[in-house]
């Protein structure tokens, strides 16, 4: 017989959780779409779906967190939620194709090494320093996944990316749940949310490129904090696998994969990124996650 | 004879210029001291924890501007007899102690109610946030120890919320009223 009690709260965090944010995701894109001009670049699409995810993410944090983070944020999750307005103003960028690359690459440069430096206060000062080469590395693997990132975006418009990113952050939120943190895993939920809207809008047109500054800052933003804070580590081997997942969009530049048509690529990225997912998170033994706080003793024997 | 007069002067002297005499101070002895606290689960029972490590020093006496009580916690040695559970409530989801490791008590103020029982208001710091409290807390007794030394026992309980401290995860199953008892045992200090 079912739970009554958990039932209950399982649907409160869905609500929560899940179909504000993508409410609020797809009500962004409905009204950043323009569907009369069918002749769009999708460059000048990337904006609109920036913005759906950043404000989808924003309210079903705000949601989950039962508030507005606090200002000064004091814990990585509320500086996460700051971090995330300025995702939104590189968003609008990614949309402005006079933007010279130069530029561009430098404000993103400057908004993940900022993410880096302020996820990780914490962990430097209590490490006294030795945490830095570690967040070097982060800083360097970061970059390199947002030009990856970039690359498969701009001549992939349509849904292989967000199919792919879906799977990601799915898969990021089964993992952060099994390393005891359900609310990083509720985030990365929010995120899933999200993107739900934008892989439904990706299928029509105008083509729609996808804005990498929100996934690129809350997706490693979640994996970093999750990392540096929860109590059971998430393995670097799983963190890899996710973000060789959310690339798995590329495949459909491969030769051979090229001229076959869209809907068998982005069939063959979506199942490609689901797997990787699923691999990643297989690298964490189920232990029960964070369900101590609801099962019965009984059950956990 | 005649000198009398001038050494009781400057008895006088010097016993006025002496400081008023400091209360005794007594250091928390973790072996005889508990810290537990006490959440309702899914509005239907009520479980127990405690910290396992923790520290501190303590004065009372009747002048209440000698009174002072610190009190120090390492949140990483909490402990509710469930390793699964412990790692949860050490994650982000509620303490979050490897960004805040430790919670504090430092009192500001201490009022005499009687011989045995004080008002103190201090500030305690628990996931880096920093509240005023109120707690009514209880001198339980003073006793020699086998080597000696002099130890007395304090105690009080309080309820705090949690979501006073930002910690609102779960609240829908977990009580946001915490129910927190110290009773510690101090060692007099030399």
């Amino acid at each position: 017989m079912p739970d009554e009690t958990a039932l209950s709260l399982y649907s409160q965090a869905v609500r929560a959780g899940v179909v504000l944010p993508a409410l609020v995701a797809a009500a962004v894109l409905l009204l950043t779409w323009r569907p009369w001009r069918r002749d769009l670049a999708p460059e000048s699409t990337a904006w609109g779906a920036g913005l759906a995810l950043v404000a989808g993410y924003l309210v079903g944090h705000v949601t989950v967190e039962g508030g507005r983070p606090p200002w000064p944020p004091r814990e990585a999750v509320d500086r996460l939620w700051y971090l995330t307005f300025a995702a939104a103003a590189l968003s609008l960028l990614d949309g402005w194709r006079r933007c010279p690359a130069w530029l561009c690459w430098l404000l993103r440069a400057a908004l993940w090494l900022g993410a880096v430096w302020l996820l990780s206060l914490a962990a430097l000062r209590q490490s006294r320093g030795a945490a830095v080469p570690m967040l070097l590395a982060v800083a360097v693997a970061g970059l390199l996944f947002w030009a990856a990132l970039a690359a498969v975006a701009r001549p992939l418009p349509g849904p292989a990316l967000p199919l792919a990113l879906l799977a990601t952050a799915a898969g990021t939120a089964v993992l952060l749940y099994r390393c005891h943190t359900a609310r990083l895993a509720q985030l990365a939920g929010v995120l899933t949310a999200t993107l739900l809207p934008v892989m439904a809008r990706s299928c029509v047109r105008p083509a729609l490129m996808l804005a990498t500054a929100p996934v690129v800052l809350l997706l490693p933003g979640l994996w970093l904090t999750a990392r540096l804070y929860a109590y059971t580590t998430p393995p670097t081997t799983s963190l890899a696998l996710l973000a060789a997942a959310a690339l798995t969009a590329g495949v459909g530049c491969l030769p051979g994969v090229r001229r076959r048509p869209a809907w068998q690529r982005n069939l063959l990225a979506a199942a490609l990124a689901t797997l990787l997912a699923a691999l990643a998170v297989w690298q964490v033994p189920n232990e029960g996650g964070v369900d101590t706080l609801l099962r019965s003793g009984h059950d956990q024997g | 004879m005649r000198m009398r007069p001038l050494v009781v002067a400057a008895l006088l002297t010097a016993l006025a210029a002496a400081p008023a005499r400091a209360a005794d101070t007594f250091k928390v002895d973790p072996v005889h001291s508990s810290l537990l606290f006490r959440i309702k689960h899914l509005n239907a029972g009520y479980i127990y924890g405690r910290f396992n490590a923790y520290s501190g020093t303590f004065a009372f006496d009747r002048d209440p501007a000698q009174c002072n009580l610190t009190f120090e916690v390492n949140v990483d040695s909490i402990d509710t007899a469930n390793a699964d559970r412990d790692k949860h409530l050490k994650g982000p989801d509620f303490f979050n102690v490897k960004e805040f490791p430790t919670a504090s008590f430092k009192s500001k103020s201490v009022k005499p109610l009687d011989d045995k029982t004080y008002e103190v208001s201090g500030d305690l710091t628990l996931h880096g946030v920093t509240q005023p409290v109120t707690v009514r807390l209880e001198r339980v007794g003073t006793a020699k120890g086998p080597r000696g030394e002099v130890r007395s026992g304090i105690e009080t309980t309080f309820v705090i919320k949690r979501s006073d401290f930002g910690m609102k995860t779960g609240l829908q199953f977990l009580s946001d009223e915490v129910r927190i008892t110290v009773a510690v045992e101090g060692v007099q200090q030399r």
